[in-house]
């Protein structure tokens, strides 16, 4: 699951549709700004209790008046626990997941690749051979032997989740890096006597950033399917935290007749992702102007 | 873009290929469904079928008995109350550690030899000595004498009441091939029905024996698929792809009432659920903890909500189907003193722990646990909860590695000595819980042949294991089969085994 190819950044001067493709990138991003604004707000707004059942309501259809006098916008599950609730639940996780596995992966594969790209050699070779090797397996099926040794925690499931995904930032920087070490301005700097470090972080860094941030965007919706893909399965968060994922392996026997259990987390789940994709297409067309 | 020269011959190509593939895919769609002709009958059940061999490592799976059941014959059966003549057509007992069995004449095995006293000789002593769940039920054996061919005499160490609730799971095969390695695939019995195919986990394909001594089956043949998931069992049953399914989940049944075509059938069985503390471990070693944390279970409200009318609450250890039942004092729902007991056995805020369940065991089994957990929690009890694949839960469990585990459970003899007899004596070591008086009174059990003195002894075994909250015992199970209309006379028992042979089907 690597990112296709990436254009390395060019300096343009972008003139008059500078401002139609930031009110594009706005709408492209305002799905996901309300996702965010439910994952941090909702939870208070609206508790979620994983631990606690209300057996008595359970399977309850949308909008149907409970036991106990207040009515059930999305529907409840076989435990009787509110859909609404776990679907807001389930975004601050799948986001938390997502931001903490791009962050973690994306900072230590990027750091791989940007070495690898810069000093080249035998470290170049054997990061990028340990990185084919690892793209040898499923990328799924990675992640379930990582889950199924590691034992269900969210701790857990980041940790999964940056192994099986650094490989992609590793790429992509050590590609931004190859192209420009052999640059005019690199070798000036190195004339003048700056160090390998100060290279890396002022002038290599700054043309790689661009291409990392659009598959950084691109790699929180894969996170997000994969965290909802390992949940499924049971190996993702644990039974006492909510998930998509979970959600929608709860309602897998019901889809005939309580169908809302997995339709509504599915859908959630679906929005969240395409709402991303749109936005890192959105960054790709804009990007083209460096930092 | 070339412009194409062949584009008539690309068009032409697709067309033929489109047809061909519209074709197999209409071909496999129908050899897949309303295959069941005029006399056979297609089953689907929520166990899978790994083995059909008797003596081997699956022989307390429910698949197979389901299976075998029709392949196999016993010496004798056992009915609501009493057992029954099978291959033996009577029994007595010449002294308190002999069973003396007169076999039934003319009876031959589906490969045509005759079955002697020779062949039960071998089958009974091959189940004894093969590693097997079942090896300890006969642990009781001293030896087996077969004095002539119509004769089988049974001599155990000790008197022992549990001979013929023994026999009702020890099938009969022929003596030459029972310990042959092939038998598990190609099994040979006596049965009304033989094996014309078997493939593990998938499909086993039966056909009738017309020369079976009993009633021969109506049923030309009788097929069990594998289907693993219950809303695509249902299905199938809804379309006709198959005629029966059991055991249908408490809550798919709904989906059935409504179709007239098919018919739900409610058979109370030898399945319950249980709760155990592991006895061994602190809090559990304190009767008081345990019995506050039954008192902090609503298990009338976990039975009905979950399980409506497919749960029976319990009121002894083992359900109410099986010999060895009885009626013990029930604990009250009541999180306020099960607050204050916990209180004075030193938990005054409660405690940690964790509850441990294998995954798919049974229909709403991780429901069970999250209700009760979410229970606990309201009397300060924090309960993790750890959801284990089969194998590995098998593993924790008999290696005494968990706190708290929940399970169902099947009388697979419908004798109280299968469940109390094997699994509480301290000498199981199967939860942890040491009571030399209830020891002596489940051995007393066992080595009595007077069946109401081995009932009232049960009971106070049952007291005992009930007091002192050994488990907390919900609910037992009440079955539900779903049969399509064409199917008469399909009588299931509480062990989930239907006798086909008596199955008719119409076209």
């Amino acid at each position: 699951m690597t990112a296709g190819p990436v254009s390395v950044p060019v300096t343009t001067v972008a003139s008059g549709g500078r401002r139609r493709v930031s009110r594009r990138l706005v709408f492209a991003a305002v799905p996901l700004v309300a996702y965010v604004v439910v994952a941090v707000v909702g939870p208070w707004v609206l508790p979620y209790d994983p631990v606690a059942t209300a057996t008595g309501d359970r399977l309850r259809a949308p909008g149907t008046l409970l036991a106990d006098g207040t009515r059930t916008w999305l529907g409840t599950d076989q435990l009787g626990r509110d859909l609404l609730a776990q679907v807001v639940a389930g975004a601050r996780i799948s986001l938390t997941v997502a931001v903490a596995t791009v962050a973690i992966g994306g900072l230590l594969g990027a750091a791989v690749g940007l070495l690898a790209g810069y000093f080249g050699r035998w470290w170049d070779a054997v990061t990028m051979r340990v990185a084919d090797i690892q793209l040898a397996f499923p990328g799924l099926l990675l992640a379930i032997l990582i889950a199924a040794v590691l034992g269900p925690s969210v701790r857990n499931v980041i940790i999964t989740l940056a192994v099986t995904r650094w490989v992609s930032f590793a790429r992509v920087a050590r590609a931004s890096a190859l192209a420009v070490r052999g640059r005019d301005f690199v070798a000036s700097a190195r004339v003048i006597g700056a160090g390998h470090g100060r290279i890396l972080t002022r002038y290599i860094l700054p043309q790689a950033a661009p291409p990392l941030l659009v598959l950084a965007a691109v790699e929180i919706g894969l996170v997000v399917l994969s965290e909802a893909s390992l949940s499924f399965l049971g190996l993702g968060v644990p039974l006492d935290e909510a998930s998509w994922g979970a959600t929608i392996a709860n309602g897998r026997d019901y889809l005939g007749s309580a169908w809302w259990i997995a339709t509504i987390p599915g859908i959630a789940l679906a929005g969240l992702v395409l709402s991303v994709s749109v936005l890192s297409d959105e960054l790709g067309d804009s990007g083209n102007g460096r930092a | 873009m070339r412009v194409s020269t062949t584009g008539r011959r690309q068009r032409r190509l697709a067309a033929v290929a489109t047809i061909i593939v519209t074709a197999s895919l209409l071909a496999a769609c129908q050899s897949g469904s309303g295959g069941t002709g005029s006399t056979t009958m297609r089953v689907a059940f929520s166990q899978p079928v790994i083995s059909l061999d008797p003596f081997g490592s699956n022989n307390a799976d429910q698949g197979l008995h389901a299976v075998d059941r029709q392949i196999f014959d016993t010496l004798v059966v056992r009915t609501d109350t009493d057992y029954a003549p099978s291959l033996a057509t009577a029994w007595t007992q010449p002294d308190a550690t002999s069973w003396s069995f007169s076999l039934r004449s003319g009876v031959t095995f589906h490969d045509g030899t005759p079955v002697t006293a020779d062949d039960v000789k071998a089958s009974i002593e091959r189940l004894a000595t093969q590693d097997s769940p079942l090896k300890s039920l006969w642990s009781i054996l001293d030896t087996v004498d077969a004095p002539d061919p119509a004769t089988v005499v049974i001599h155990t160490k000790d008197p022992a009441g549990t001979v013929l609730a023994n026999l009702t799971l020890t099938y009969i095969g022929p003596a030459a091939k029972i310990a042959s390695p092939g038998f598990g695939a190609n099994p040979v019995g006596s049965g009304p029905f033989k094996v014309d195919s078997f493939a593990s986990d998938e499909r086993v394909t039966l056909s009738a024996n017309a020369d079976y001594w009993d009633t021969p089956p109506t049923l030309a043949g009788l097929e069990f698929v594998a289907m693993p998931n219950a809303a695509a069992r249902l299905t199938a049953l809804k379309n006709g792809e198959i005629d029966a399914t059991w055991t249908v989940s408490p809550d798919l049944v709904d989906q059935l009432t409504g179709d007239p075509s098919i018919t739900v059938v409610r058979q109370p069985s030898y399945v319950y659920f249980f709760e155990w503390f592991n006895s061994s471990r602190p809090p559990f070693d304190n009767p008081k903890v345990r019995q506050a944390m039954w008192h902090a279970i609503d298990t009338e409200k976990i039975a009905k909500d979950l399980y409506g009318e497919s749960a029976k609450p319990l009121t002894s250890p083992v359900p109410s189907t099986v010999f060895g039942s009885s009626t013990q004092r029930p604990y009250t729902y009541d999180p306020a003193l099960a607050k204050r007991m916990l209180a004075e056995a030193g938990y005054p805020d409660g405690f940690s722990t964790s509850l441990m369940w294998a995954e798919d065991q049974a229909p709403l089994l991780r429901e069970i646990a999250q209700t009760m957990i979410s229970q606990w929690a309201q009397v300060g009890v924090t309960v993790q909860p750890v959801g284990l694949a089969q194998a590995t839960w098998l593993q924790r469990l008999l290696a005494l590695d968990w706190d708290m585990d929940l399970q169902d459970n099947f009388v697979l003899t419908g004798d109280a000595d299968y469940t109390l007899g094997r699994l509480y004596q301290s000498t199981a070591k199967r939860n942890g819980y040491a009571n030399p008086e209830l020891d002596t009174l489940l051995q007393k059990a066992r080595s009595t042949t007077d069946q109401a003195q081995r009932a009232d002894l049960y009971a106070q075994a049952s007291k005992i294991i009930w007091d002192e909250a050994v488990g907390i015992f919900p609910f037992e199970v009440v079955d539900t089969y779903a049969v399509r209309d064409r199917v008469q006379g399909f009588t299931p028992s509480p062990s989930r085994t239907v006798l086909f042979h008596t199955v008719t089907v119409s076209s």
